[in-house]
């Protein structure tokens, strides 16, 4: 199994007003698959994908990513980690605003010895011909689109999206989804994706729905649909 | 797809694009601190290649290693007996004569050039010639070039003397008088009124020996000798000296005879007598690290290069929280990116690096063009500073890795310290917290309860407490051009007081120092005693023996006012005078060494181990000079002279009677005055740089820190745009906010600047000799604080302006 979670658990909050966020998780997932982490508000679906990010340390359980457990390593070799092995795409873009959307990208390339060719990712996200201007000067769907190719340019192992779409509209969402499905498909890449949206779960191979810190249901897509054919 | 290898950092490619944001703020930033930096490196390479020529004066004019005075000529024995002790004598005469100068008397210590050179080759203390040529015959004379400069001399210009006219043929700078000392017991030198002069041994003859010194120079025969070794050889050298100099060669008596003679009471009435029992023959020993001509201006150059690195230092500092927290307002903005960033890969320190770089480019910038400019042309101004208060010889740039060191390394250094302490604190926090702007450390559970202010109170309270750190920072920047401001503002009225305060309590006109008792026809005259002693520390003291009745200074009623005060009822009223072993002592006394009134102070004879312990009554309001005060009759007894013995007179009109020889000294208010004088002449120029460096440094601190607080909350103003405030009134809930702590800290920093200032000023005449009294003009603060308050005007309307634009849309967009 590529991510393994075992029995994960996570409390926020003193002793006397402490919240169990997550509540003994565990699932595993295969290299190269899409994963669909759903729920509602609170679930705890955005603080596991943090644990999985290394960027929220867990409580109890253990999380191991290709044979490496990250819960007991140290800050520098979490940075080591997460530069290696991991792309982030977040609901707000988070790009540098007095970068251009080439030199965006660039800022994920500089943390790879093997980068993508930067040219030809440009136009597979169709950011070609916008990759001089800034982010204030391309719409919303663009700059996600930036800050994915930000995330795939070092060639990650696992691309962690949360709410990627959160703040799109509907056409530009689907968009979104499509090309982290083709970035999916054309590098091999593993992709956990946090969503709200029912919808989106069926565009995964597989699908994990959270309630309460726990995993209510969890299953395999026998036939995925594709992203340009979601409706909801 | 196809892979490449690594890319340079990006991220680097933000920084021109940074720059040219705020270019304002960086512009400002680079130019104060090239100035800063440039001033500095020019001070610290001119007083660098001053000093080397300081130093190197000591040879090159072969600098006596001490001399002394005598009022006799020494024989020929009593010099072999000296120069036994492995030194080489050069007698070095004086005249010190009067000159009118620009309508006021100046005194000129005229020497023989004979003396010190030798054709072109120098014997003892010899001259730089810094303009014209020495002279070479009667009625030709070289100045010092600093006494020149001061009364508008120039090469070729006549100078009378004794009614005599001489050519001024050169101005010179020479070996032992770099700072012109009058006396070595002055406080302070004064280039102004008092000179150097080299003149032929015709001319020097063709003068009256009025004012005559047989000063004697010392040269040890091994210049190796460590500056401790050359202590311990002038102070054998004192005893050997103060021995060998009752062998007046003007009398053919042995010193068994004159120790006969001076322990005799049988000699009552001579008058040749006189001299020698109540006048030492040696008037004056001092050694080269003693002689504050000689030392004065190579400390001084010292201690002011310490200030001017701290001050570099100090404000480098202040400069580097400015950036830094400015930096820590870009983090916070930019927290969501910095998260992602983080999230990404990227480590803390490459973050860091990052955000450091611009601060760090704009120092190392300003630190370059500063030494550029403090090699080339500042260099000057400050080599002028200098030569406009010392008489230094010519100096030779030294191109020494100093100045770099100190104004560039140094400064980076610490911009880069005090970054990585405030920016480094700052990105330390996890990713989590920034990708979730959730960057305060300490959790408030709930908002600070506040009063029932009206609401614009309320509001601009809460400003102040969001924004308490760059405040904090505000009132440290401000507290320090405060204090610049008041040290450049009160000075020269402290000067000012100081003459005010002279002139009020000058008790004659006229001092007269005599060197044999002489009677005076004139009316008025009152005679009294004088000598010169050393209290514990070794600081020289005047004591005078005051005549009980006398008509110039009133001891009754300060000794009785003294007498009251500690409660004796009956002295105070039946007051005769101070008696046995009790004295006043000048009000500067006790300001400078604290003294209680009652207390014992032991005084001491400079060449002998003779202490004498007398009672403090209290004070007599003199601030001209460190003296003890006691009843004439007592000196006497005190000093075991006879019952008739002054050496003085106390006078309101000049005593024409007198003949000049028998006059030592003339003390007048010019002389009292000297100490002022000079140091509003050397310093004023200084003065005047530090008021204006303040204000710059006040608009600076103001503007960088006030558009911070703009910033940080252009998401507030914005909304508030939209809720229908104008832009006058959203300037006035935040900008006022701001006024408003610039007008305590103001207020805060004139009162603690005032007490730092006199904490300092206390220490440091602690190593001065002598004392001026501290005064802060009442003024002081309120110029400050208005001052203050007309440059937050200026910040102001550029606040305003950046206000104004300030878009209505800022809010309706995602605050990323």
């Amino acid at each position: 199994m590529y991510l393994d979670l075992k029995d994960v658990t996570k409390s926020y909050g003193e002793s006397g007003n402490r919240t169990q966020v997550l509540r003994g998780i565990s699932f595993g997932l295969e290299q190269g698959k899409i994963c669909v982490l759903l729920g509602p508000s609170g679930s705890g679906k955005s603080t596991l994908l943090n644990i999985i990010g290394g960027i929220e340390t867990v409580d109890g359980g253990s999380v191991s990513i290709d044979g490496d457990t990250i819960e007991h390593m140290a800050e520098k070799d979490l940075s080591k980690y997460r530069r290696n092995h991991l792309g982030y795409v977040f609901q707000s873009y988070n790009l540098i605003p007095n970068l251009t959307v080439r030199e965006n990208i660039e800022v994920g390339a500089y943390l790879s010895d093997q980068p993508l060719q930067l040219e030809e990712l440009m136009k597979t996200l169709g950011l070609w011909e916008h990759r001089d201007k800034t982010p204030n000067q391309i719409s919303g769907g663009q700059q996600q689109r930036t800050a994915i190719g930000r995330a795939i340019i070092k060639n990650p192992d696992l691309l962690l999206c949360d709410e990627p779409t959160g703040a799109l509209d509907y056409k530009t969402s689907k968009e979104i989804l499509a090309l982290i499905e083709e970035v999916n498909q054309k590098y091999g890449t593993t992709v956990m994706l946090v969503t709200h949206n029912d919808a989106i779960k069926e565009m995964a191979d597989r699908v994990v729905i959270l309630r309460d810190g726990q995993i209510r249901e969890e299953y395999t897509n026998e036939i995925k649909t594709p992203a340009a054919d979601l409706e909801w | 797809m196809s892979s490449k290898g690594k890319t340079g950092n990006p991220l680097m490619k933000r920084i021109p694009r940074e720059l040219k944001k705020d270019l304002g703020k960086y512009i400002a930033l680079f130019l104060f601190m090239a100035l800063m930096i440039g001033l500095v490196s020019g001070f610290i390479v001119a007083d660098s290649s001053m000093i080397k020529a300081y130093n190197d004066s000591f040879d090159k004019f072969a600098v006596e290693n001490g001399h002394f005075n005598c009022d006799l000529k020494l024989t020929d024995r009593a010099i072999r007996n000296i120069e036994d002790e492995d030194v080489t004598l050069h007698q070095i005469f004086y005249k010190d004569k009067t000159a009118e100068i620009g309508g006021e008397p100046k005194t000129i210590r005229v020497y023989r050039l004979e003396d010190r050179m030798d054709g072109g080759k120098v014997k003892i203390n010899g001259a730089d010639v810094m303009e014209g040529r020495l002279p070479r015959a009667e009625g030709e004379i070289v100045l010092d070039r600093l006494f020149a400069v001061n009364n508008g001399i120039s090469v070729g210009d006549t100078v009378t003397i004794e009614e005599q006219k001489l050519e001024v043929t050169g101005l010179v700078a020479l070996g032992d008088y770099s700072s012109m000392f009058k006396n070595n017991s002055d406080m302070m030198f004064n280039a102004s009124a008092f000179s150097i002069a080299l003149v032929t041994d015709g001319q020097f003859g063709a003068f009256g020996n009025g004012g005559l010194v047989y000063c004697y120079a010392w040269r040890n025969n091994d210049q190796s000798l460590t500056d401790d070794e050359q202590r311990t050889r002038a102070d054998d050298l004192m005893e050997t000296v103060y021995e060998n100099s009752m062998l007046g060669a003007d009398s053919s008596w042995s010193p068994m005879v004159w120790n006969m003679l001076l322990s005799a009471d049988a000699f009552d009435d001579g008058g040749d007598l006189d001299v020698i029992e109540t006048e030492a023959p040696l008037d004056e020993f001092v050694s080269r690290q003693d002689n504050q001509a000689i030392q004065f201006t190579g400390e001084d150059m010292g201690s002011d290069k310490i200030m001017f690195e701290w001050f570099l230092y100090i404000v480098t500092i202040v400069l580097a929280f400015a950036f830094a927290i400015t930096t820590r307002s870009t983090i916070e903005q930019e927290a969501k990116t910095i998260g992602t960033l983080r999230a990404s890969g990227y480590t803390r320190e490459e973050l860091l690096a990052h955000y450091i770089l611009l601060p760090v480019i704009v120092t190392a910038a300003a630190a370059l063009v500063g030494n550029v400019l403090g090699y080339t042309v500042l260099k000057y101004t400050m080599a002028n500073m200098y030569y406009h208060s010392y008489s230094l010889p010519t100096y030779v740039t030294v191109w020494s890795g100093e100045a770099f060191l100190k104004t560039t390394l140094i400064p980076c250094a610490l911009v880069i310290l005090v970054e990585l302490l405030v920016i480094g604190r700052a990105l330390s926090l996890p990713p989590l917290a920034f990708l979730r702007r959730d960057l305060k450390r300490k959790k408030q559970s709930r908002a600070v309860r506040l009063p029932a202010f009206r609401f614009a109170t309320r509001f601009r309270l809460r400003v102040m407490l969001q924004n308490r750190s760059t405040y904090l920072l505000l009132f440290a920047g401000i507290f320090l051009a405060s204090v610049i401001f008041l040290f450049g503002s009160l000075f020269l009225p402290l000067l000012h007081q100081f003459k005010d305060t002279i002139q009020e309590s000058e008790f004659c006109k006229y001092q007269y120092i005599l060197k044999e008792p002489v009677d005076t026809e004139v009316a008025g005259a009152e005679k009294y005693a004088v000598t010169t002693l050393e209290n514990e520390r070794g600081e020289k003291l005047t004591v005078y023996g005051i005549d009980p009745e006398s008509g110039y200074l009133d001891t009754h009623a300060a000794a009785g006012a003294a007498a009251a005060k500690r409660g004796d009822e009956a002295a105070a009223a039946g007051i005769a005078g101070l008696s046995e072993n009790h004295v006043l002592l000048s009000n500067s006394y006790f300001d400078k060494y604290g003294t209680k009134e009652g207390s014992e102070l032991v005084l001491k004879e400079e060449f002998t181990s003779d202490k004498y312990s007398v009672v403090v009554d209290g004070a007599y309001d003199y601030p001209a000079s460190l003296a003890v005060f006691m009843n004439i009759d007592q000196f006497r007894e005190m000093f075991d002279l006879k019952d008739n013995y002054y050496s003085g007179y106390f006078s309101n009109e000049e005593l024409t009677d007198i003949p000049e020889s028998k006059v030592a000294a003339v003390i007048t208010e010019e002389d009292l005055l000297t100490t002022s004088n000079q140091l509003e002449d050397s310093m004023g120029g200084a003065f005047r740089l530090f008021l204006g460096f303040s204000i710059i440094l006040f608009i600076l601190m103001v503007y960088l820190l006030a558009k911070l607080v703009t910033e940080r909350n252009a998401y507030s103003i914005s909304m508030l745009k939209i809720l229908g405030y104008t832009n006058r009134e959203a300037g006035r809930l935040y900008n006022r906010a701001t006024g408003i702590v610039v007008l305590i800290s103001l207020i805060l920093s004139g009162v603690l600047g005032l007490r730092l200032i006199r904490v300092i000023y206390y220490t440091m005449m602690q190593s001065f000799s002598g004392w001026l009294t501290f005064y802060a003009a009442p003024w002081g603060v309120p110029v400050l604080v208005a001052t203050g308050i007309a440059c937050y005007g200026l910040v102001n309307l550029i606040l305003m302006r950046r206000i104004r634009h300030i878009p209505m849309t800022d809010a309706l967009k995602d605050a990323e």
